[in-house]
């Protein structure tokens, strides 16, 4: 069965390049708008990698984290942030709420499939 | 060893003094423990002698600073012979004793020099020993710095003693000032030390809220770099894909974010430009009375040792305003402080709050010696000081720091100042303000918590201050029928909240009845004015977000400067409320489209500023006589609409000029006509979403063109100028003419009138300046003469 991954985030051609390429990439891929979206969407879809915006409404990346990993179902889930923040506080915030990884904006997509089939690779071996 | 006949002459014994203190401390004069030493030395130097029953040195009087440290400032040191040593008196003496001395000290103050004995004036304790003293004041600065009395133990045999010992006392007086004057310097730098210290951590505090505000700007800025990069990205790995079809559809992506991108520049740069575009990371409500009380307080001691009076005057019903706690204080000590360094002593000082419509205004007056007005435009610079500043300690980053924390807070920094006469600093901080949260619902469509909240926040405020009035209400719809969810209210206590949302006294009624004057229902008024009743007049008006769904409603109560609100009042209120509603539609209408969210709620925060520099358009008054005179000259009713609405906004352009330019006094430079040239256009660009109409942007555009073609931004002439941009800049003209500006007073009524006759032809229509002058008649603001004069024809000028 294929991989899921979920790509939150509120700015739309991001989303939308992601989505695209990772589908090409052999990925299941659904998006979600921001973090209550994204809240909503992960029980069903259960995604095995959610690519995760920082600055987003209603609920921002960090919170989602928090709130994924609080939850026993996604703990293992490979959470990456992907934010154009890049300032001490909010990478250390979002390692602490349980990131696996924080990617910095602009980003090459090359570089994110790298690191994506490595995160999962390792996932597969540990797990 | 008693002083007899062998005893050494005096002088020996006077300088024996400093060189017995210079060898005990091994020159270190600058230590905390110098002044004690000395003064030890002189009571030693003078217990031996025999007519002397008691030395006192009493660092008591107008000297502040000077005693070795603070915990000791009203003692000195004592001795006498019934105890026969010497005390530093750190523990309280006899207060009657102090006090004697105390009135001794007094009648020397300011005036050095030996005082005679006085045998009626005996400190009790060594009443029995006491036949007189002497006493002599030591000068420091000017000012009486020390006072040292010798206690006599029998009457003076013959005259001559006396004038020995009294020389002897002057002398060491002498000896003693530098020493003195230095001391003082000391603890003046350690004070301004203390001061840096604290500008240095308000600084690193500014300086932190920058790096985030820093953080969050380089965000908005990479988030369409992200897309570009990525979209060009997988065009370049497709570029030899014959499969790959999206190639334009790509580059219209990385086109757009590009636009987007450089939208973005230009916005940063404008804001940074006026100052705006920051906000304060946290802010709560800050009790402003309780902090100047305690300012006072805290600076008292600092006042009086310069013998300046330090006054608060804070009304008991101030409301609390928004911000940040320390970083309020800051502005106060500042300014405070400035205040007492700059005003010579026996000067005054006064810290005075009042409420004004969105703001607390707090202002700081002295009675120093002003700034001159050249000086005045360079103030608020870092590191800047007056030519009379740099006498005085300090490095000059005093206001600019208040400058910062006032922009910070969205307030606003004034200054006046008269040569001689003193300085008063205004800083208007805005007033807090309840919200209740709008629950989501599809009447404000995608409009987000914060931008929400933003956007009412600026609504109250705007309303506040172009009509007049210290309490204003917001009722937002939530799109479901009637229930009106979201309420934001100023100056109307928190209770206020509860009572309006649940549409009491039949507020809600306004959106059957349309915008009307009523009476604030009793309750709201007890709230409003903490449990006294009010003054109970207001206004209420919808505010219209366009059919698809629920109105809002507008609540104005409390009319600044009191009475009651009238038909003017109501009238204005109408045009604002068409702007807000056109901005909360406008919001509502961008669909989630932040950029463009961001330019709605920019172009009100703007306009929240036009009455504070001076547009008068936005005048009761101002709008009654440009519809008047709309009227007079055939104008349809939707076209004094808009009309009105043109001169509420049209000066927009003027909030970014560059305030040096605009409060210019002399004449333009050819660089700074074009920059003021340019303000039609820049203000309709920042208006853009709240003039959506073409006529209306038209009277806006053409409200500074003259008749005979040598206006701006066109050059239009005559009848080719909207009819509603002359009579516009008709009005302008007649207000700007008759208020006052900083640099010169307004001028009569009468002489504007003429002035505008004048100058029929070639800058005004001679029509709409008949029609204006009649209009002014009617109003009875036109003396009688002035009507019976012809129209001139136009000059040669």
């Amino acid at each position: 069965m294929n991989q899921r991954i979920l790509i939150v985030d509120d700015e739309a051609p991001v989303a939308t390049l992601l989505e695209h390429t990772l589908r090409d990439e052999g990925y299941e891929v659904a998006v979600a708008t921001d973090g209550m979206d994204a809240m909503n969407r992960v029980h069903a879809f259960r995604p095995d990698v959610v690519i995760m915006d920082i600055m987003m409404p209603r609920l921002d990346g960090v919170q989602t984290t928090r709130l994924l990993r609080r939850n026993r179902s996604f703990a293992d889930t490979v959470i990456i942030a992907l934010s154009a923040r890049t300032d001490q506080a909010v990478r250390e915030a979002m390692n602490e709420a349980g990131a696996d990884l924080y990617m910095r904006k602009p980003f090459t997509i090359a570089r994110l499939v790298e690191h994506l089939r490595n995160l999962l690779d390792e996932r597969t071996r540990t797990g | 060893m008693r002083d007899g006949p062998d005893s050494p002459p005096s002088t020996t014994r006077t300088h024996g003094v400093l060189a017995t203190a210079g060898r005990r401390l091994e020159g270190r004069w600058q230590d905390g423990a110098a002044w004690r030493v000395l003064c030890e030395e002189v009571v030693r130097c003078w217990r031996d002698v025999d007519d002397v029953a008691w030395v006192l040195l009493s660092p008591r009087g107008a000297i502040g600073s000077v005693p070795p440290d603070p915990g000791t400032a009203d003692r000195g040191v004592v001795w006498g012979a019934s105890t026969d040593e010497f005390t530093w008196s750190d523990s309280p003496v006899d207060e009657e004793l102090w006090q004697r001395c105390d009135a001794a000290a007094g009648a020397l103050l300011g005036d050095a020099g030996v005082a005679p004995v006085d045998p009626a004036a005996v400190p009790p304790g060594d009443a029995d020993r006491t036949a007189g003293w002497l006493a002599v004041s030591v000068d420091c600065a000017g000012q009486a710095g020390l006072v040292l009395l010798l206690g006599l133990s029998r009457p003076p045999a013959e005259p001559s003693a006396i004038d020995a010992l009294g020389a002897e006392l002057e002398q060491l007086a002498a000896l003693l000032a530098p020493l003195l004057g230095q001391r003082r310097r000391l603890v003046d730098v350690a004070t301004e030390n203390g001061a840096l210290r604290s500008e240095c951590e308000t600084l690193s505090r500014l300086g932190e809220l920058r790096t985030r505000l820093a953080a969050v700007t380089a965000h908005e800025l990479k988030t369409p770099l992200t897309s570009i990069t990525a979209y060009a990205e997988v065009l370049e790995q497709r570029a030899d894909d014959p499969t790959f079809t999206y190639g334009s559809e790509f580059l219209a992506v990385i086109r757009g974010e590009a636009d987007r991108l450089l939208r973005l520049v230009d916005r940063l740069l404008d804001s940074t430009r006026r100052g705006r575009g920051q906000a304060l990371a946290e802010s709560a409500a800050v009790a402003v009375g309780p902090l100047v009380d305690e300012i006072v307080r805290t600076m008292a001691p600092q006042a009086s040792a310069r013998n300046l009076h330090l006054v608060a005057r804070i009304p008991t019903d101030l409301p609390a305003i928004e911000g940040d706690d320390d970083l309020v204080r800051q502005v106060l000590v500042n300014l405070v402080g400035n205040a007492i360094k700059f005003t010579p002593a026996g000067g005054r000082v006064v810290v005075a709050a009042r409420e004004d419509t969105a703001m607390v205004r707090l202002a700081v007056t002295d009675n120093g010696e002003g700034i001159p007005p050249r000086e005045m435009r360079a103030i608020f610079q870092s590191f800047y000081r007056t030519r009379s500043a740099r006498e005085i300690e300090g490095v000059g980053l005093g206001l600019s720091i208040v400058k910062e924390i006032t922009n910070l807070h969205g307030g606003h920094l004034d200054v006046s100042s008269r040569v001689g006469r003193g300085t008063t600093f205004t800083v208007l901080l805005p007033k807090e303000q309840h919200h209740r949260e709008l629950v989501p619902g599809e009447a404000l469509g995608d409009i987000d918590p914060g931008r929400r909240q933003r956007m009412a926040s600026l609504s109250l405020r705007l309303i506040a201050e172009l009509a007049a009035a210290r309490g204003v209400a917001l009722l937002l719809p939530d799109g479901h029928g009637d229930r009106r969810r979201g309420v934001a209210s100023m100056g109307l206590g928190r209770e206020a909240l509860d009572l309006i949302a649940n549409g009491g006294d039949g507020i809600h009624r306004t959106l059957v009845d349309g915008p009307r004057l009523a009476r604030m229902p009793a309750s709201l008024r007890e709230m409003a004015s903490g449990g006294v009743e009010g003054p109970g007049s207001a206004m209420l008006a919808p505010l219209k977000l366009g059919e698809t769904s629920g109105d809002g409603i507008v609540l104005v109560a409390r009319r600044h400067g009191g009475g009651v609100f009238g038909d003017d009042d109501l009238a204005l209120l109408v045009v604002l409320t068409d702007v807000l509603g056109n901005a909360w539609t406008a919001l509502r209408d961008a669909g989630g489209d932040r950029e463009r969210q961001d330019r709605v709620i920019e172009a009100v925060s703007a306009l929240s500023g036009l009455r504070r520099v001076g547009v008068p358009t936005t005048d009761p008054l101002a709008m009654r006589l440009l519809a008047r005179t709309g009227r007079r000259l055939g104008l349809s009713s939707y076209e004094i609409r808009l009309l009105q609405y043109a001169g509420a906004l049209h000066d927009a352009g003027m909030l970014i000029l560059d305030p040096e330019v605009l409060h210019k006094p002399d004449e333009l430079d050819t660089d700074e006509r074009d920059h003021v040239g340019g303000h039609p256009e820049r203000g309709l660009e920042m208006l853009g979403p709240l003039v959506d109409v073409p006529e209306l942007q038209m009277i806006i555009r053409h409200h500074h063109e003259r008749v005979d073609g040598l206006g701006y931004p066109d050059g239009r002439r005559g009848a080719a100028i909207p009819i509603g941009s002359r009579i516009i800049a008709v009005v302008d003209a007649f207000f700007a003419m008759i208020h006052s500006r900083p640099w010169r007073d307004g001028v009569p009524v009468a002489t504007a009138v003429d002035e505008l006759r004048r100058n029929v032809g070639t800058q005004f229509d001679g029509d709409v300046v008949a029609a204006f002058v009649a209009v002014l008649r009617d109003e009875g603001l036109v003396p009688i003469e002035n009507e019976s004069r012809p129209i001139e024809s136009p000059s040669g000028r």
